[in-house]
């Protein structure tokens, strides 16, 4: 049946966005199910288009048989396309949204050390390996486009930081549950975060390691 | 905030709040008890409202009049007096963002003035930090002071990201569509262009290069009347408190319902938007 395939991907891919606490992993792109229905799409092109052509505009008006199944067909190329990028579209907005977590750190959100993180005993795919090519320089340009629109509040604040509540205190108690080395702070103050020490600093300062799970609040 | 879009799309008009609701206005519930249904129960009616309100932790404007009295410098304090009623309009305008569905005007003074503000405070908070004459008193002040400048960044932040969301999701039609470019900073139109060209580049790259020539565009309108290119949904409801006497509206049922001063109603966007525009209304 035409649309088969552009039904099974849809249906994954609704799947897959079911549970957003916690979130999975996103899933691998299916390039050899978009291949193949971007094939049965051109498939139904090329018989539509050569239909048209062996018969002229009268019989088309007169052969019901051949109306309905162009009408058929040419239905399903469309729906074909629509499910394409209904695919495309929530991968896109999967992937955003893993960007606005990760604090827009690109370099960190398609580092494996984030995966190891994420899910330490799961074998999924790492974020660069289930993204596209295709995705990939998505997500640069639009980590470029952030960066250029945040540039303009920068010298005053942080638009990648969380938003998830208010802010309530300005210091935090954080534990440090990975090593990240010798980080220096707003003002110049340099911390050395060796695993399991505790701190009390300033939650400007540091959001950004409890965003990435470096530092973890007590 | 992305749970807070995907409401679902109801074509129920959403009648007033119920009379044991509103704590705030009790005068809501007895002049529009008549046009009230019965087909939507309760139950139904409290989780939405709940859905709507959860996301929004308050920042409660009347919190910052407390820390705005507690400023130590007598010079501040005036200057305080002005920020107060920007922040609390900017807390307006956030709420006002987040509870309706389209764009809104961006309130570029007001954000600029605001960031300049704040860095004029911080300065000042860096160099009394820094002055060994402040006393133990004024540190714990300046702390407070310090935590109000997080909750105006953190309210600033929400805004921007909040129309960056929406600008997003929109981008295409913002484009298409002159009338709303007025609307936007000009950052924020330059970031909808690119972000269209992206996102019409990845699509293009990814399949639509592989389709028949005649599927690859970007702008079709399916059969059944579905356009591709995402418009926002003018029935989605709107939580609203009336600041003022806006009259009657007339409701899809045909029902008239007053929009008297003090009361609270939950109505689709497309019936109060002149109100919601011209300040009459607060979202909630």
């Amino acid at each position: 049946m035409y649309g088969d395939l552009a039904l099974q991907l849809v249906t994954a891919s609704h799947r897959s966005t079911l549970s957003t606490t916690p979130q999975l992993p996103l899933p691998k792109y299916a390039l050899p199910l978009i291949l193949s229905i971007c094939l049965e799409t051109r498939q139904l092109g090329t018989s539509i288009a050569s239909a048209a052509e062996s018969h002229g505009q009268v019989s088309l008006s007169q052969d019901r048989a051949l109306v309905c199944s162009l009408t058929v067909q040419h239905l399903a190329a469309r729906r074909n396309k629509r499910c394409l990028l209904a695919y495309l579209h929530n991968r896109v907005t999967g992937i955003k949204e893993r960007w606005w977590d990760a604090g827009g750190g690109l370099a960190y959100l398609l580092s494996s050390a984030n995966n190891a993180a994420v899910n330490p005993d799961s074998d999924a795919p790492d974020l660069r390996s289930a993204l596209s090519p295709q995705e990939l320089d998505f997500l640069r340009g639009y980590n470029n486009l952030m960066l250029d629109y945040k540039t303009d509040f920068l010298d005053v604040l942080d638009l990648t930081a969380g938003i998830e509540r208010p802010p309530g205190e300005i210091m935090v108690d954080v534990r440090v549950v990975r090593d990240a080395g010798e980080v220096v702070l707003e003002g110049g103050e340099r911390v050395d975060f060796r695993k399991g020490e505790r701190f009390r600093l300033a939650r400007s300062a540091v959001e950004r390691l409890i965003v990435q799970g470096f530092l973890e609040e007590v | 905030m992305s749970s807070f879009f995907q409401e679902p799309d109801s074509d129920d008009e959403i009648p007033q709040l119920p009379p044991e609701l509103p704590p705030l206005h009790p005068v809501a519930s007895s002049s529009r008890a008549s046009s009230s249904r019965p087909s939507i129960t309760q139950d139904s009616f409290l989780s939405r409202l709940e859905a709507t309100a959860s996301p929004r932790p308050g920042i409660r404007t009347d919190h910052e009049d407390g820390i705005g009295e507690e400023m130590e410098e007598e010079e501040e304090e005036d200057e305080y007096e002005l920020e107060e009623g920007e922040v609390r309009r900017l807390g307006k305008a956030w709420s006002r963002e987040r509870g309706t569905g389209g764009i809104l005007a961006w309130e570029g003074e007001l954000v600029d003035s605001l960031m300049d503000k704040l860095e004029q405070q911080q300065k000042l908070v860096d160099t009394l930090k820094s002055d060994p004459d402040t006393s133990e008193e004024e540190h714990f002040k300046l702390v407070l002071v310090q935590t109000e400048m997080e909750r105006v960044k953190y309210l600033i932040r929400s805004y921007v990201r909040c129309r960056l969301h929406k600008i997003e999701k929109y981008s295409y039609h913002i484009i298409l569509t002159p009338s709303l470019h007025s609307l936007l900073s000009g950052a924020e139109l330059s970031h909808a262009q690119r972000y269209t060209e992206l996102l019409h580049t990845h699509y293009s790259h990814s399949v639509l290069d592989s389709l028949p020539e005649w599927l690859r565009k970007m702008d079709d309108t399916y059969g059944d009347g579905l356009s591709m290119v995402t418009k926002p949904n003018p029935n989605l409801p709107v939580l609203i408190y009336c600041t003022r006497d806006c009259g009657e509206i007339t409701l899809d049922s045909g029902e008239q319902a007053a929009l008297a001063k003090g009361s609270t109603h939950l109505v689709k966007y497309r019936l109060v938007e002149t109100f919601v525009l011209s300040g009459q209304v607060e979202v909630l």
